[in-house]
């Protein structure tokens, strides 16, 4: 699976000095500068990273592999993240591609843009299930 | 490697909801707390669902100084995601369970109680045991409730004997019970209604959940699907699937030939269609139709549909102030009503409130969904959107999402089996996991 291939690369530069919840606003107008600032609500690059969480899982969960399955996207390489969201966004996605093309097309450029620099930037952190361990 | 996580940890999250100047592009500058030593606000959030589960921790995480309460009467939360796969044999009932420990590790305050009523001109909500907590702002997310006798003869005591299973807990087990009670040759038959409802695959990913287990333990039984519509979510990529794993073994009704029920039987387990066909089940499942959850109707957020309108960027009701409403209670469409978009809702709410409580403007909200189905162990099939404001409504992005291809091969469909039970896992641990800085 190509895209599994990618991150694994990047395995050895996760980071993980910061938290997860790192706040960060990104304001849409800074990158059309005749859109005046304040014309139109910023997105929450923090919100919509939150999205990817639900399969992506942030934790490190060595008791369950299963979640595992789906690749760990935080602390990847910015750079791979983001050519990775864009190749899933072309109309020629990765050949092993089930779901991301279908998901990837729904976010501009400069959002895809900010979710692989809020991504690189998150630690993959340890969780404490609610379960009991049971899955 | 921080040799302070636990300080840094904490710095980080007093920033959290402070960090707002427009243009600071992936800034991690730590500003002093503003409400350190009283709170920043009370938020109560009732229902511990998807919706209010993920609200009440994504709230706390961005604001560890908001006072969060969580009004939830079970100890026991099961999932209905993945209960179909319970009743398929390929998952046990206490694998569905979360509880609410770890969020209480964050500090959010769970009350154990049936939030019984809202007093919205004073803010308060009203606990079966009398007491009242105040509020600054609410947020309900009542999961659905059933109309009861809107399908004649479907009442309470007849989901004792046809279980509709469509809240996930004992009647799940008393539906399992029927499904392992039923002789080889019997007919399993499920009633399904119109839309809007929870959960819009589900019934289908239940018919062939069932399936699995009859073709191995009755191989001689039918189900039965009586459906008070024409069509539905991943309609060709389920029918396609029944029939290469169960042959006929499945057969579905549309309205247009005569599915929908209108009366139900349940103590001799016999249902009658509209044109007055009566079937006779060996195990009955009714899933009857659907409304928000009673509380929304106290509190005064529905139409007389039954359902919480919403502002789209916020999902504060658009009748009463102060009062947000998550997941299937909500009139979302063309979100559907779903665990995964009462999740994002949730995250969407959190950044709203605290939005809010700062006097700050709403941010541009976007959301996602994905729900992914299980026809067989080893062929799974999805449905993924995403939705954004526009014209002052939730609308499909256009040109994404939609759902997998209808012709692939058997990898394929092996891996999005494997990803739905990643995204179980997932999902379960981001709406009622806590989190922890690594040690």
């Amino acid at each position: 699976m190509l895209n599994t291939t990618i991150f694994r690369l990047c395995d050895s530069s996760r980071r993980s000095g910061l938290g997860l919840m790192t706040a960060i606003i990104v304001n849409v107008s800074l990158s059309f500068t005749s859109v005046p600032a304040g014309a139109q609500p910023a997105f929450d690059v923090t919100t919509l990273a939150q999205t990817c969480l639900n399969c992506h899982a942030a934790s490190d969960n060595k008791a369950n592999k299963a979640v595992h399955t789906i690749p760990q996207i935080a602390g990847r390489v910015q750079e791979t993240l983001l050519a990775q969201l864009l190749a899933f966004k072309s109309d020629t996605p990765p050949p092993a591609t089930t779901i991301m093309n279908r998901i990837a097309k729904g976010y501009s450029d400069e959002e895809l843009a900010a979710l692989a620099a809020y991504l690189s930037k998150q630690a993959v952190v340890g969780s404490t299930s609610s379960q009991g361990g049971a899955n | 490697m921080n040799k302070h996580p636990s300080l840094s940890r904490r710095r980080l999250l007093k920033s959290i909801g402070q960090t707002s100047a427009a243009g600071v592009l992936l800034s991690s500058v730590i500003h002093a707390p503003l409400f350190a030593q009283k709170s920043a606000g009370r938020v109560v959030v009732v229902g511990g669902g998807f919706g209010g589960a993920t609200a009440v921790k994504y709230l706390k995480l961005r604001n560890p100084a908001l006072d969060v309460t969580l009004i939830e009467p079970a100890a026991t939360y099961y999932t209905c995601p993945f209960s179909n796969m319970y009743l398929g044999g390929l998952r046990t009932f206490d694998q569905l369970a979360q509880n609410f420990d770890a969020l209480r590790t964050m500090g959010i305050r769970i009350v154990q109680q049936l939030a019984s009523d809202v007093d919205t001109p004073s803010r308060s909500v009203k606990l079966a045991d009398g007491q009242s907590i105040a509020y600054d702002k609410l947020v309900l997310s009542p999961g659905i409730d059933f109309r009861w006798n809107a399908l004649a003869g479907y009442d309470q005591a007849a989901a004792e004997l046809a279980p509709h299973a469509w809240k996930a807990g004992a009647q799940t087990v008393s539906l399992k019970k029927q499904l392992t009670g039923m002789p080889d040759g019997g007919v399993f038959i499920m009633v399904v209604p119109d839309n809007p409802y929870r959960c819009p695959p589900g019934p289908y990913e239940r018919a062939g959940m069932i399936a699995h287990y009859l073709k191995s333990n009755k191989p001689r039984s039918k189900i039965l699907i009586l459906d008070s519509k024409d069509s539905f979510s991943k309609q060709g990529l389920f029918l396609d699937g029944w029939k290469q794993f169960y042959g006929d073994m499945i057969e579905w009704v549309p309205l247009s030939k005569d599915g929908k029920v209108n009366r139900v039987d349940a103590s001799t387990r016999s249902v009658e269609t509209e044109f007055g066909q009566v079937h006779k089940a060996a195990a009955l499942n009714v899933i009857p139709p659907q409304k928000a959850g009673v509380i929304a109707e106290r509190a005064g957020v529905l139409t007389n549909s039954g359902w919480a309108p919403v502002k789209p960027q916020t999902f504060e009701s658009t009748l009463v102030p102060d009062v947000y409403v998550v997941g299937d209670a909500t009139i979302a469409n063309p979100m559907p009503k779903s665990g995964f978009a009462a999740n994002v809702q949730g995250k969407v709410v959190a950044a709203a409130i605290i939005n809010a409580l700062a006097g700050r403007a709403a941010d541009q909200a976007k959301f996602a969904n994905t729900c992914y189905s299980l026809i067989a162990p080893e062929y799974g099939i999805s449905i993924t959107g995403i939705y954004e404001v526009a014209g002052g409504k939730l609308a499909e992005v256009r040109g994404a999402g939609g759902i997998s291809p209808k012709t692939a091969n058997a990898e394929f469909r092996q891996r999005e089996a494997d990803y739905g039970e990643a995204w179980y896992q997932a999902i379960t641990q981001d709406t009622w996991g806590a989190v922890k800085p690594r040690p």
